[in-house]
């Protein structure tokens, strides 16, 4: 406690400072003039009076010292000594003290920038309860890392698996929202009644649906936070309401809280939750279900995954399936399946502001070894007068730190710039990407990296500080050991930024070329001018393939007869929706396979018979469907070029059959490839089926059109609601948008890392240029002499040239060695080039040395230009 | 055999500087310094400046408090007066001090058991 007091007394004792001092000088003359008195009362004369006076006192500077040290902390008032003698340096060199900032303040600043990215997206909590102990258990194909489950799977784990506490359901639906506002389209997840207890998540308001209503398939609805601000205004009273999705009257009976995100493996909202029975689920093994588990206390993801890998392997024995070719099991930890697509990416990012910050370090470093040569006179003089050698690094170690601390704050505002930046590209990118920001958790980051980088850079300083020769430093000149071994040094920190340069440089240039690619992968279609609108045909309305048929075929008809249209056609899954029906369509005359990866896995479409030819997908083989391939006609099929590779063994199919469901379909044709997924997978095998003969309920319209297809929405949405008054049509685009939002991504890298390669680049050439105008104001005088000597300019400007360029092609040739090893990890951002493809490297590498030669230009002119008579003047200084 | 003058045990001095504000009521920092060559007679060496960061310490503790004020000679000067905790602080430490002695005088007399 007194401890305590004393200590707040020391601190306040900081602050009195300077008056304090006075009042204690004050005090001490007193006391030594009431001395004298007394030694003249005494009969002293006033010489020894005073010199009595003096001695009896003791040391007034030691007994002034001790004061002063009693007084306040003598720790933080050196700090504070330092710090202004910090200050003022900077003052002094406000050219480099800016230039060193302004260096710090990017490298920190892009750093904190990636940070607030993977902290937001890969490290934040999931909110909800435990997310440690959840489980995404997806299926495995030896093709298919993750694949959906099917109903028959979620009983057999039910059955079977001891390790989890609760395991839950979901699939993803879209309900046709009406009676609440214009009629929308809504996200849904229908899950099986336990998902929220196996998440961990309550209600808001209301609650959520019991195991009854699950069994019962019954009509009630969990909203999300966001709709029920939207579109019921945040009320209440919307408990109990009834809301109609597709047609059918539903109850309202919850609402979850904000911020509360289905954790889907892709940004996946679910605007509402209703139940999905599995029990009563005819279609046991279709393959759409997304299985959560949470583990039980005590067990671990690793036993967890053992057994289900057991489970499914015993399962695989008892179906028959040939070893090494089962259908087997994927359980991903629900913290390691957030983002999972995208972490490669944001780590290489990640890599790659790393070696920005060092080489910004490497200027920094630079530019405060320029300045420590400039004051080793002074620091020599402090030493000789006493100062203690801890002390002057520890006044150096407080000058690095206020740059990295006012380096690391201007970089925290451009970490908050380019995180908003980053923000509004990324959403829909990447999961959470509304959160992207500076929390506490990416200041600590930024005061961490400000600290470290300021202990990096000003280690070098330190160091040449710490075994400074007192004798030729005070004795003058500009060169002695520090001067050489100096320069020396800073030849190696730009080889280094070089290096480092050339390595970003490369990824990116890797970057670019693979998206260049991309851009001209041939999607199997044309998507100009193309319009997509999507419909659901309630099942209350439109009960079969027949009533369905008849709406496609009257809405095709209409729109098709609409000025500035130039075809239709309707699809299920068009390309690029994210959507897909994948299931086996064996070949007649084949042995049925026990095998996964043998059975001809294909996606499935039905299409209207206009599809190819609107789309420009090219006919390869026999005919493609007709009109007259109706409900009562001979089942056929189309099937694509991929289909018939992978599955015909060599034989033409057309004229084969092909089971469809429950039905033989005949081949009439081959058409070719869509890359439906995007540009970067593989065309899928594809078997199409006319609409007249099979069809679903949610459908996406393709309309050619002769000018901006967004153009024509409304009259396309009119022509619909022409044949049907309440069908809404929703996601509107063209897919000319759709296929560049597919490259989004992509994009987005490619424009961060090439932003940072091209810092790193100027920094990189700033080192250059740094360390060759010191080399030439170093080495003035000798070139002066050269000069004299009868040297030609040009051989003084081809010298300096010579040197940076060696230092260039040293920074060069480790730079291709670093980036041979590391583009390696860049692999799975690659399309169509290999990470060590000899011309991007050879490209970068010609960029960097036309860099550094422009930048000894002007220290080379500067050497060219130098005037013997003054160079030789100034030699003995 | 010349009597050696004993260098003054750190800490005492902050004991004699309260108990002379004690006893004198408040003074300045040279009376104290003087008061106490002046009770010890010849046999401490002191440096009367180190009174200084004896005071400085005795404040930061509580127990004094200082005041400026004019001297008898009208000369500026600092006036130090004891508080109540301070004397507080005083009856504890002489306490302390009588009992060690008290102790230590028995510890070294001649003792009549043999040990």
């Amino acid at each position: 406690m007194t401890g305590l007091r004393v200590f707040w007394r020391r601190l306040r004792g900081l602050f009195s400072g300077s008056r304090a001092d006075r009042e204690l000088n004050d005090e001490i003359r007193s006391h030594i003039e009431m001395q004298i008195e007394d030694g003249l009362a005494r009969g002293l004369t006033a010489e020894q009076a005073r010199r009595e006076a003096l001695l009896r006192f003791g040391g007034v500077e030691r007994i002034k010292e001790e004061y002063r040290d009693r007084r306040s902390l003598p720790l933080v008032e050196t700090a504070l000594q330092d710090l202004r003698h910090a200050v003022r340096l900077f003052r002094r060199n406000p050219a480099v003290s800016l230039v060193a900032v302004l260096t710090l303040a990017l490298g920190i600043g892009a750093n904190t920038a990636i940070f607030s990215v993977i902290n937001a997206v890969v490290l934040a909590e999931l909110p909800l309860v435990e997310p440690e102990r959840l489980t995404v258990i997806w299926g495995k194909l030896s093709r298919v890392d993750q694949v959906e489950q099917s109903p028959e799977d979620f009983d057999v784990l039910i059955e079977r698996s001891r390790s989890f506490e609760q395991i839950a359901a979901t699939e993803r639906a879209n309900f046709n929202l009406t009676g609440a506002g214009d009629p929308v389209r809504l996200e849904a997840q229908c899950a099986t009644a336990n998902l929220f207890a196996t998440l961990g998540a309550a209600p808001l308001l209301g609650r959520t649906f019991t195991e009854e209503e699950d069994r019962q398939d019954a009509h009630v609805a969990l909203l999300d936070h966001r709709l029920w601000q939207g579109r019921f205004g945040g009320d209440a009273g919307v408990i109990g309401r009834s809301i109609s999705l597709d047609g059918a009257p539903y109850t309202v009976i919850g609402v979850m809280p904000a911020g509360f995100e289905f954790p889907a493996p892709i940004s996946n909202r679910a605007d509402i939750w209703t139940p999905r029975s599995l029990a009563t689920e005819r279609a046991r093994k279709a393959h759409n279900l997304l299985v959560i588990g949470r583990l039980k206390s005590g067990v671990t993801q690793q036993q967890a995954r053992a057994e289900l890998e057991g489970i499914a392997h015993q399962r695989a024995r008892e179906d028959g399936q040939p070893p090494g070719d089962e259908y087997g099991v994927n359980p991903i930890p629900m913290t390691a399946q957030i983002g999972r697509q995208q972490r490669p990416a944001l780590y290489i990012l990640a890599g790659a502001v790393g070696f920005v910050l060092l080489i910004a370090c490497a200027n920094v470093a630079s530019l405060l070894l320029a300045l420590a040569a400039g004051r080793r006179r002074e620091i020599a003089l402090r030493l000789a007068l006493g100062a203690q050698r801890g002390r002057i690094i520890r006044q150096l170690a407080t000058e690095s730190l206020l740059l990295a601390s006012v380096g690391g704050g201007v970089g925290l505002l451009l970490a908050y710039w380019l995180g908003g930046t980053i923000r509004v590209y990324a959403v829909g990118q990447l999961p959470r990407a509304e959160s992207i920001g500076i929390d506490a958790s990416v200041l600590i980051f930024t005061m961490l990296v400000s600290m470290l980088t300021g202990l990096i850079f000003g280690l070098a300083p330190a160091l040449s500080a710490a075994r400074a020769d007192l004798n030729s430093a005070i004795k003058g000149g500009g060169r002695g050991a520090t001067g050489a071994k100096g320069q020396r040094l800073r030849g190696v920190l730009a080889v280094i930024e070089i290096a480092a340069a050339l390595v970003l440089l490369a990824g990116a240039g890797l970057l670019i070329k693979s998206f260049r690619q991309l851009q001209q992968v041939d999607p199997g279609f044309d998507p100009n001018n193309l319009l997509g609108v999507e419909i659901t045909l309630p099942e209350s309305k439109y009960p079969d393939s027949r009533s369905r048929a008849a709406f496609h075929e009257q809405a095709l008809e209409k729109i098709s007869a609409l000025p500035g249209i130039k075809g239709a056609a309707i699809i299920n899954h068009p390309p690029l929706s994210g959507r897909r029906g994948i299931s086996i369509f064996p070949i007649e005359g084949r042995p049925e396979t026990r095998g996964v990866s043998d059975a001809p896995l294909a996606d499935f479409r039905f299409v209207s018979p206009d599809y190819f030819g609107m789309m420009g997908i090219p006919l390869l083989q026999g005919r493609a469907l007709l009109e007259s391939d109706a409900l009562n006609a001979p089942p056929v099929v189309v099937i694509n070029r991929a289909y018939a590779d992978l599955y015909a063994q060599g034989e033409d199919l057309t004229g084969r059959r092909v089971r469809v469901g429950e039905e033989w379909h005949t081949v009439v044709g081959v058409v070719g490839d869509v890359r439906q997924s995007g540009p970067d997978r593989e065309a899928a095998p594809h078997v199409y089926v006319s609409y007249r003969q099979a069809n679903t309920a949610r459908a996406g319209l393709l309309v050619r059109t002769s000018g901006d297809p967004l153009q024509l929405a409304a009259a396309v949405r009119a022509q619909v609601l022409a044949v049907d008054r309440e069908q809404p049509v929703y996601n509107i685009r063209a897919m000319a948008d759709l296929l560049a939002e597919a490259m989004a991504g992509r994009r987005l890298n490619l424009a961060l890392l090439t932003g940072f390669a091209l810092l790193a680049v100027v920094l990189a050439s700033a080192g250059i240029y740094g360390v060759m105008a010191n080399m030439v104001a170093q080495r003035t005088g000798e070139i002066g002499l050269r000069l004299a000597l009868g040297a030609k300019p040009v051989d003084v400007m081809s010298l300096v040239i010579g040197r940076g360029m060696g230092l260039a092609l040293a920074g060069v040739a480790v730079g291709a060695a670093g980036a041979l090893m590391l583009t390696r990890l860049m692999e799975s951002l690659l399309f169509g080039v290999s990470a060590h493809d000899p011309a991007t490297l050879g490209v970068a590498g010609l960029i960097l040395m036309a860099v550094a030669l422009a930048a000894c230009w002007i220290p080379a002119r500067r050497a060219m230009r130098v005037d013997p008579m003054i160079a030789l003047r100034y030699e003995g200084r | 055999m010349k009597q050696r003058k004993s260098e003054i045990l750190p800490g005492t001095l902050n004991l004699m500087a309260l108990r002379t504000l004690e006893a004198l009521g408040p003074q300045h920092g040279f009376g104290i310094a003087r008061r106490i060559e002046q009770i010890s007679g010849d046999h401490l060496q002191m440096n009367q400046g180190t009174i200084y960061p004896a005071l400085l310490h005795l404040e930061q503790m509580g127990w004094i408090r200082s005041k400026w004020g004019v001297s008898e000679n009208g000369r500026r000067a600092r006036y130090y007066s004891i508080t109540p905790k301070g004397r507080r602080q005083l009856a504890a430490e002489t306490e302390y001090w009588r009992r060690t002695s008290e102790i230590m005088t028995r510890f070294l007399e001649p003792s009549e058991d043999v040990l």
